[in-house]
């Protein structure tokens, strides 16, 4: 029922009217008044001045307090701390912002949110949730990775960036979680049950980006705690930043202070899994061929050890050693005889039948003593003869090609005997001369002595 | 699972290994035997690095419950 054109333009006020009345009306009915609530956002404004957020479970209301009084607060503010406010609720008639300025501020206490961190975090811990038995190990090298987050935010493009630059051909699964208010908590836990279920994933990062305690109060659930408990495939959480502790970090197997920092935790750097596979292969032909060039140089060392270049040496050795043994066993029978032949004398001229008869059987008992050294001699002489002989054989079957590298050769009848003496050969008879390189085969002409 | 294992398992057989041969108390057979395990445990996780295939996807709930389809983060 518009009776003219003007009746708006003249009942109309401007905005600026309105926020000064609005403004008025606040501040003349409300008045000064003590308010208890959680300090969140807080900006310290290089003007001096404060500005914050003051709330509680179900609200919040934009505060403003001014440096001439704020110099009054003797402890330092933070977020998510409990403060009791006297302050004059207002309009910030620039923004028509409803505001609190604070006029004066006392602490009251750990925050409502942080007394039932406390709490769950006392309950779970005595229940040895977060006992270190229960910790499982991540795998050096996952088959793929399951992550559980959000798919809008900071968080997945981080771990897939890093993820994929320590490690590009990783694969990656994201489940589609919602990670911020009150359908949090459920779809994390739903998340967790999923993954699971399935057999292609051996790690999990369960996490989100930063955000105030509020954002981040889902990974602060106890349904969501205990379901990271009983998670067979093992979950590494990254909630928030560095300084941002939940419940679910001391729960997980591994707490990773940042998404980015998650993903370098659940795959290694490629190209150093590769350098030290290299390494060990290296290490392993180097030690390898060590060994073998050790081998190598004692086999030689056996070679060319004088046993198998001067038999001879070793045959006039023994030969003089046996020799000085059996003279020195003869000298000492002889000497024996002697005394004993000197006691028959004696005997003899004693006239006495039983010491001749005893003298009979000690001659006995020498000769047959000599006879044994004699044997044993002979055997050890023997002996020694045939190690000699094995080293020979063992020379020849080192040593022919050496020999005819150094330039000797080897003649042969023609039936494959050696021939050792002219003795062997007679004038027009055919023999081979092997060489290193090949077999001559020639007749005698002529042979001399 | 048990591919995953035999990875990091081939590793620390390879580790042990190198470590014995260089110990030096092996004998000469014992080394090439050592030498040709470890050989072959080189080969076997050479195959498991580049075995690994890139899929990078994310999970769609339909009637059957869940399916997978390719992820790509929009910049």
């Amino acid at each position: 029922m518009l009776k003219n054109k003007n009746h708006y333009a003249n009942d109309s006020i401007t905005v600026t009217e309105l926020n000064k009345c609005v403004r008025q009306i606040i501040e003349n009915n409300i008045g000064d008044l003590w308010v208890h609530g959680e300090i969140s956002k807080l900006t310290l404004h290089s003007s001096g001045h404060w500005y914050f957020t003051l709330k509680d479970d179900k609200a919040a209301v934009a505060c403003a307090m001014f440096q001439r009084d704020n110099i009054n607060v003797t402890f330092k503010l933070k977020d998510g701390q409990k403060v009791f406010v006297f302050a004059q609720p207002s309009l910030y008639e620039i923004s028509g912002r409803y505001q609190l300025i604070v006029l004066k501020m006392e602490e009251a206490g750990k925050g409502d949110l942080q007394k039932k961190f406390e709490l769950l975090k006392n309950k779970l811990n005595s229940e040895g949730l977060f006992d270190s038995i229960h910790k499982k190990n991540l795998p050096y090298l996952p088959k793929k990775i399951g992550v559980i987050t959000s798919p809008t935010g900071a968080a997945i493009k981080d771990i897939i960036n890093v993820v994929l630059r320590r490690y590009p051909n990783m694969s990656i699964l994201l489940a589609p979680t919602i990670v911020q208010g009150e359908h949090a908590a459920k779809s994390i836990v739903n998340a967790i049950k999923y993954m699971n279920t399935r057999s292609d994933l051996d790690v999990l990062i369960v996490g989100r980006g930063g955000g105030s305690k509020e954002d981040l109060w889902a990974f602060n659930e106890e349904e969501v705690a205990r379901e990271i408990f009983l998670s067979k495939i093992p979950i590494i959480s990254a909630v928030g930043h560095e300084i941002d502790f939940t419940i679910s970090d001391f729960v997980a197997d591994v707490r990773a202070p940042t998404p980015s920092a998650a993903a370098e935790l659940a795959v290694p750097e490629k190209s150093y899994v590769i350098n030290k596979l290299k390494s060990l292969d290296n290490l392993m032909n180097k030690v390898m061929m060590i060994h073998y060039n050790e081998k190598k140089i004692s086999l030689n060392e056996l070679a060319y050890h004088p046993i198998f270049h001067e038999p001879k040496h070793i045959v006039l050795l023994l030969k003089e050693r046996i020799s000085t043994a059996h003279n020195k066993i003869v000298n000492n029978l002889n000497k024996e005889k002697a005394l004993i032949k000197e006691k028959l004398n004696e005997a003899k001229f004693k006239k006495s039948q039983a010491l001749e008869r005893k003298i009979r059987i000690t001659q006995q008992q020498v000769d047959d003593y000599d006879r044994r050294i004699k044997a044993i001699i002979e055997k050890s002489f023997v002996n020694n003869n045939n190690r000699v002989s094995i080293a020979k054989n063992q020379l020849r079957a080192l040593s022919p090609k050496s020999v005819i590298n150094r330039g000797y050769s080897i003649s042969t009848d023609e039936t494959g005997g050696v021939i050792t003496s002219v003795k062997n050969v007679k004038k027009g008879q055919g023999i081979i001369t092997i060489l290193k390189d090949g077999k001559i085969s020639s007749v005698i002409k002529d042979k001399n002595k | 699972m048990p591919e995953k294992e035999s990875f990091e398992k081939s590793l620390e057989k390879l580790e042990d290994l190198v470590e014995k041969m260089e110990s030096g108390e092996l004998n000469l057979e014992e080394m090439i035997k050592s030498f040709e395990e470890g050989s072959k445990l080189v080969e076997k996780c050479s195959e498991k690095l580049n075995q690994v295939e890139q899929k990078i996807e994310k999970l769609i709930k339909n009637k059957d419950g869940f399916s997978e389809e390719p992820f790509i983060i929009d910049e």
